[in-house]
């Protein structure tokens, strides 16, 4: 998978896990960014990109996420499943 | 580089400097004015130097049978209390120090009767004693004796030497009494309802004894240091032994000062032996079997009034205008004790 | 040894002396013995050997997870992060759990019909272990999760885990947020260690004059609400809330201070939590460090779960997805409220309490939130502005000061009926007859107690906007020390402390 293609399939994720089609998203989009984005609703973004992309994120990876561009620099690097 | 890190600790030390002395005042004035302690310690310090004829150094006995303001009337002579409720023995020594740096050519009337027991003191005591005192060398030393004498703990030393400690939380009854010195109004002369009114038979709690016995270690330490003070500066000095009824061991330990003041030549006056002489009644002239009341204490300046006179040949002060503030001093307290003379006193009031 | 007491302030001043006398490599060492001072002085000096025991099995067991993970032997790390946890977790829950858990089996039995009366232990837990086993479970996770590498040293090891500061009341550290200051010598700064010092007299001033007055009409009200019923109450609640925090945060000032002084940042606990907009965002500005931990260690690591994740998929087919995105994680957070209110105290009362409490504010918010986003829009509301940020906050604070109310009284059923004492109150005449004039506090002294919370407020709406301290590095001397000489003297004269004047122990005696 290309950058495009791993930032389409996330935007899906990201308008599906907040419930808003209106969502657009960046590599420097944080949880600044989007309303609903807490400690609570990044778990679930995460167990959903995980089921999405088919991966696993291990715990060191979870802890030190800061924006989309480094999730998705994060699922390019994995190997799929 | 090393201007600024002078210029640094030049501005802490001024900020802690700066610091003290707001803390000081601050202790000033809420220990306030607490009756009594302040009237018989601040009061002495109010007087000018070198004016008075007779310092009178001991507890609470001393300043319950001496009445300044009327000795002053009678027969003109300035003779001051010195001292607290409650004074330990011990204290007695630093107060003569600190009393002959301000009156050196008094005479000095000190009191032997006072607390001996260890268990019998506590914190309010030794603020009692130093408190009103002013901030000398001699004060720390005292605090330092009496704190170690009677095992104060950490905390309680703290709050004898940083008073702030225990007064602070007066802080929520500040008036204008905490912010103005009062001027001692009565040269010591004791106001106190129990004082005026009360009247105990202690006739029953008579005890006699020629017995000695040894002295409390401090005891010893303390009336030998304050001997051989008074024989190195050739103070003029008389022992006074209050006129209390008190039990057996203290009576022997009063019996051994004695002899011990008496080896050294020294005069003493023992109001226990002159009772009968100085006019005492058991069954009237007490209020409790340690204190006596205001008529006890009438008979007991006259008495040593005149022993000091002829002793020390004394000159009447009444004309001089330096000594106004003890005629003011006379007229308040006589309208104070008015009421409660007998018949036989009203002579004092002339 | 309290650390508003002189005894404390004399012990600091020393180790700060010593500290900065010392070598820069030794400064690290001086810590450690500073530590074990502190321990000596607050707490039975033979507990030490649950730290040391800590210290000891957590140093072998992250160079078990270490070695296994180099050799790719991942069971093997799994073992040493296991016999780690439950080590440590283990003492912790024997020594402070077990009479709870003793408790519940002895009723249990008695509800059975059994004659079974386990005893009671009398266990004394060590200083800080509460905070210092959270620390060390933390790190050997993040150690076997390779988010650090583990410290070999075992003095080293000590000092991360039984930091002095520390001690007390926490914060709980991450090993990677002190790594790089716990052992490299700070040069001394004059301006970092004024800071500190600052923060520490704002801490004592908290604790001293704040949080100490207020103690007072909570302990009068509680210790009898027959007589102070209504809404005597609601004032205990309110002033409870903000005792608990101006104690809590005053001490966190305190023990932050004086680590700046060593040169050593901990992380930060409160961030004015009583701004928040809600339950959910309060438990992110109070209490940071354990909110922090928790969401980390407990409840990511739940969520992810394959457990959760079957929790998920089965209730999206049974539920739908609107219901998908809501109950794990309402159940998700269950658990973690519940382990919050067991780390509080081992009593029913904190757990289905204090703890239940604030899940369901948390978890209704969440639910009601669609049906709140409608109200908000039919009524017009504008949520931009301060008047709703206020009552946001109003808000969360009655609702604090409820949950709370378990925290203090502890039992359960004590508090539902102190709750319901409260609950209709028909005596608002107490706030204008001068009736809270007699809760403890005489006038003048509540007065100052009011005051100093306004002025507690001052400090931190100023505290949004920055560094307080440095706001006031800023203005010209005169006025800097001004605000230095009246905290100091704030707290020397309206501090309560020391043996307490009473004019009934100076009355004439008589000897």
């Amino acid at each position: 998978m290309n950058r495009e293609e791993i930032f389409e399939k996330l935007t899906s994720i990201f308008r599906d896990v907040f419930d808003d089609d209106t969502i657009e998203i960046a590599e420097d989009t944080t949880a600044a960014d989007i309303e609903d984005w807490d400690s609570l609703t990044h778990i679930m973004l995460l167990s959903a990109v995980e089921d999405g992309f088919g991966i696993r994120f291990d715990m060191k990876a979870v802890q030190g996420l800061k924006d989309v561009g480094a999730m998705a620099d994060l699922i390019a690097g994995q190997p799929a499943r | 580089m090393k201007r600024t890190y002078i210029a640094k600790i030049v501005k802490i030390g001024i900020f802690l400097i700066l610091l003290y002395m707001f803390t000081f005042k601050a202790s000033y004035v809420l220990k306030g004015n607490m009756g009594d302690n302040f009237q018989q310690s601040a009061g002495f310090f109010q007087e000018p130097k070198n004016s008075l004829d007779a310092v009178f150094i001991g507890a609470s006995p001393t300043f319950t049978s001496w009445v300044a303001p009327l000795a002053w009337r009678k027969y003109g002579i300035a003779v001051r209390t010195f001292g607290n409720n409650t004074q330990p023995f011990v204290a007695t020594k630093n107060l003569l120090y600190l009393a002959k740096e301000r009156q050196p050519n008094a005479v000095y009337m000190i009191a032997i009767n006072g607390l001996y027991g260890v268990e019998d003191l506590t914190v309010q005591d030794i603020h009692a004693t130093t408190d009103y005192l002013p901030i000398s060398f001699e004060k720390l030393m005292l605090i330092n004796d009496l704190c170690k004498k009677f095992q104060s703990t950490f905390s309680e030393k703290m709050e004898i030497f940083i008073p702030l400690v225990r007064y602070h939380s007066r802080w929520n009854s500040l008036n204008r009494k905490f912010f103005h010195d009062e001027f001692e109004l009565y040269k010591g002369g004791f106001v106190s309802e129990v004082f005026f009114n009360m009247i105990e038979d202690i006739s029953a709690s008579y005890f006699e004894t020629t017995e000695r016995e040894t002295l409390p270690d401090f005891v010893e330490t303390t009336l030998t240091e304050m001997l051989d003070y008074c024989k190195a500066e050739k103070v003029k000095v008389v022992f006074v032994l209050s006129a209390q009824y008190r039990d057996e061991q203290t009576l022997k330990w009063y019996n051994t000062m004695i002899d011990k003041i008496e080896s050294y030549g020294f005069p003493l006056i023992n109001e226990l032996e002159d009772f009968d002489k100085i006019g005492l009644d058991a069954k009237t002239d007490f209020y409790n079997e340690w204190h006596t009341n205001i008529h006890g204490a009438l008979k007991i300046t006259d008495y040593l009034s005149k022993y000091l006179i002829k002793k020390y040949n004394l000159i009447d002060k009444r004309d001089n205008p330096v000594y106004t503030s003890w005629d003011d001093a006379y007229e308040l307290y006589s309208e104070i004790i008015k009421p409660y003379l007998r018949e036989n006193e009203l002579n004092w009031l002339q | 040894m309290s650390i508003t007491s002189f005894p404390f302030l004399l012990f600091f001043a020393v180790t700060l002396g010593v500290y900065y006398i010392l070598p820069l490599r030794f400064r690290w060492s001086a810590l450690l013995v500073s530590s074990l001072l502190f321990f000596h002085f607050s707490a039975a000096d033979y507990t030490i050997i649950y730290a040391a025991g800590a210290v000891l099995v957590t140093t072998l067991c992250t160079r078990g997870i270490t070695k296994a993970e180099e050799t790719g032997a991942g069971k093997k790390a799994r073992l040493w992060l296991i016999l780690g946890l439950a080590v440590n977790l283990g003492i912790l829950a024997t020594l402070k759990y077990s009479g709870f858990v003793i408790g519940n089996v002895n009723f249990a039995a008695g509800l059975a019909g059994s004659g079974l009366r386990l005893p009671q232990p009398d266990l004394l837990a060590p200083l800080g272990v509460s905070f210092y086993t959270m620390s060390v479970a933390g790190y050997l996770l993040d150690v076997y999760w390779g988010i650090c590498p583990a410290q070999t040293d075992i003095f080293k090891t000590a000092l991360f885990v039984g930091y002095w500061p520390q001690l007390t009341s926490g914060p709980i550290t991450r090993y990677n947020e002190v790594r790089d200051q716990l052992y490299e010598g700070h040069r001394f700064d004059p301006r970092q260690v004024s800071f500190g010092m600052q923060r520490m007299l704002w801490g004592i001033f908290k604790k001293l004059v704040i949080s100490a007055r207020l103690g007072v009409v909570v302990d009068t009200i509680y210790a009898d609400t027959v007589t102070y019923n209504g809404f005597y109450i609601w004032v205990a609640a309110v002033s409870f809330l903000f005792q608990l925090y101006t104690d809590f945060s005053g001490c966190m000032d305190i023990i932050l201070g004086a680590s700046e002084c060593y040169g050593i940042r901990l992380p930060e606990n409160f961030r004015t939590p009583f701004f928040s907009r809600s339950v959910q965002e309060y438990w992110q500005r109070w209490h940071m460090t354990l909110g922090a931990w928790l969401k980390d260690y407990i409840l990511y690591p739940v969520l992810r779960s394959g457990a959760w994740r079957s929790l998920t998929r089965w209730t999206r087919a049974h539920l739908g997805k609107k219901a998908a995105k809501q109950v794990p994680s309402i159940l998700g957070m269950l658990c973690v409220w519940l382990l919050m209110g067991l780390w509080h105290g081992g009593t029913w009362g904190y757990i289905i309490g204090w703890g239940l409490w604030f899940w369901l504010c948390i978890a209704s918010a969440q639910v009601l939130d669609p049906v709140f986003k409608k109200a908000i829009r039919l009524l017009r509301i504008n949520t931009e502005c301060f008047s709703w940020h206020l009552f946001q906050s109003l808000r969360v604070f009655v609702l604090a000061a409820i949950g709370n109310m378990f925290f203090r009284l502890r039992g359960f059923m004590e508090t539902l009926h102190v709750i319901r004492a409260g609950l209709f109150p028909d005596n608002p005449e107490i706030f204008f007859d001068g009736s809270l004039f007699s809760l403890g506090l005489d006038a003048p002294d509540f007065i100052a107690m009011v005051v100093s919370l306004l002025v507690l407020l001052a400090v931190s709406v100023l505290q949004e906007r920055g560094s307080v301290r440095e706001q006031i590095e800023k203005q010209n001397l005169v006025f800097r020390w001004v605000v230095w000489y009246a905290l100091i003297f704030g707290i020397l004269i309206f501090g309560m402390y020391g043996p307490g004047y009473d004019a009934a122990d100076f009355i004439y005696r008589g000897f």
